[in-house]
């Protein structure tokens, strides 16, 4: 299973995303990102699944994000 | 015993499932919702987040544009004076809360606005049409309550938001005694709605909302910390962090929750009939007496009766009605732009009831005022 991990621009955003995914049968955790972006903290949501997948589900909600990464490694 | 019919200012007592939440959330929600990555801060942001959703949900709002505040003045100073940050005119209502009217005569005062005061008739399209008369080509917005704190007139908070609309400004709509006795949704036109949490919601104090619809930007009364992209020194734009600056009430958000899950296991429906009826036994009980009852005939109203004994002093009937075991405010309830209208400039008493009175404790306020009003001349 591929996870995908994608930094949110808040924390309300990153639940917010966090229900639509689960109610779309995907597996996810709101964390805060384990390094400092360029802004500051963040909070991440960590998705089973392809980033695809999940940033259509984002997409289709009009919820913004932020970076992808499909490691679950924060840049 | 004591009997409490000021609802209007603050509803008493709260539900059980709001004291149980308070406890709850002291003993076990320790973190600083948004802040850190631990457990327990992860716990109370997820559990702040569901109070959030679940007022969303309540008014047909979208879950970033709930805003959390600490009352309903502070929602409704956030939105005038963010709304009006540019300058501009803004039209209030004739019975605003002090809530609203002081905030604008203040940015007036210090020539950062300019305002008008529409009347409010006992027809809903004469109040519509004052609205209208005093638009100017830099109105920005209209305030007003959805219905009065004073008599509980209902506005026609409807026609004037679609008139706001109409003409491309924004309607913030001060909901503090119609939220959860009406059923209100940001869909009726409303763009900004402001509620205390306190009232008919049954939350704590030291609780309120800011909804709004996202189409007006609201410069932030505050800036500080919100728990992301510190480096940058610009406050955030992105709701509802933008408007929440600082640490969150997170007992009382919590709480607040269990105060709208309240409502919506009894129903706002059956919640205002209960209230309507006891309004009803006690303007009933009272006919037969010179008592003066304000309201008229060609309007609506929410749960809220507002009363006089003729010649006698407001404060003086709450004060024997406090002894005698009732719970009612007297005065000019922060609203002297309604009794300006009114006439009442010595005040009012308000019998305001919620779902926890019962007809027995009506009929007994109304013997008690009946034995006061006896021993003065003309009752």
């Amino acid at each position: 299973m591929s996870k995908t991990t994608v930094s949110m621009t808040s924390v309300t955003l990153a639940f917010k995303a966090k229900r639509i995914l689960e109610s779309k049968g995907f597996s996810c955790s709101v964390k805060k990102a384990p390094k400092i972006s360029v802004n500051g903290c963040t909070h991440i949501l960590e998705v089973s699944g392809t980033a695809s997948a999940v940033t259509a589900v984002l997409d289709s909600y009009n919820i913004k994000y932020g970076k992808i990464l499909r490691d679950g490694m924060f840049p | 015993m004591t009997i409490y019919f000021d609802n209007a200012a603050t509803t008493f007592p709260k539900p059980s499932g709001v004291i149980n939440s308070i406890f709850y959330s002291v003993k076990n929600l320790g973190g600083n919702a948004g802040r850190g990555g631990h457990i327990l801060t992860r716990k109370t942001s997820e559990a702040v987040f569901e109070s959030r959703q679940t007022a969303a949900d309540f008014f047909g709002a979208e879950v970033e544009n709930v805003i959390f505040t600490s009352n309903c003045t502070h929602a409704l100073n956030t939105a005038i004076q963010g709304i009006m940050s540019q300058g501009g005119h803004i039209i209030i209502s004739g019975i605003e809360h002090n809530s609203s009217a002081r905030p604008v005569f203040a940015m007036a005062q210090k020539k950062r606005c300019t305002f008008s005061i529409a009347e409010v008739s006992d027809s809903d399209e004469q109040t519509v049409k004052n609205f209208r008369s005093l638009v100017k080509s830099d109105t920005k917005a209209i305030v007003s309550v959805i219905a009065g704190n004073v008599t509980g007139q209902i506005l026609p908070y409807k026609k004037i938001g679609k008139l706001c609309q109409e003409l491309g400004i924004c309607y913030i709509a001060d909901g503090a005694q119609a939220c959860g006795v009406m059923d209100i949704k940001m869909s009726d036109g409303i763009n900004i709605l402001c509620t205390p949490g306190h009232k008919g919601l049954y939350g704590p104090a030291g609780t309120g909302l800011l909804i709004t619809d996202g189409k007006y930007h609201i410069n932030p009364l505050m800036q500080g910390g919100t728990g992301s992209s510190e480096f940058n020194l610009k406050q955030t734009e992105t709701l509802p962090e933008a408007l929440e600056s600082g640490t969150l009430n997170t007992t009382g958000i919590i709480a607040l929750k269990s105060g709208i899950d309240f409502v919506n296991s009894k129903s706002i429906d059956k919640i205002f009939k209960h209230e309507n009826n006891l309004c009803k036994k006690f303007i009933d009980g009272l006919s037969d007496t010179d008592t003066i009852i304000y309201r008229n005939s060609t309007s609506n109203y929410v749960p809220i009766v507002s009363f006089n004994i003729p010649d006698t002093n407001p404060e003086e009937v709450a004060q024997y009605l406090d002894s005698k075991g009732f719970c009612l405010r007297a005065g000019l309830h922060c609203s002297p732009l309604a009794h300006n209208s009114l006439g009442t400039t010595n005040g009012t008493i308000r019998f305001a009831p919620s779902i926890f009175n019962n007809a027995d404790q009506v009929e007994r306020l109304v013997k008690a005022i009946k034995k006061y009003g006896k021993n003065q001349k003309n009752y």
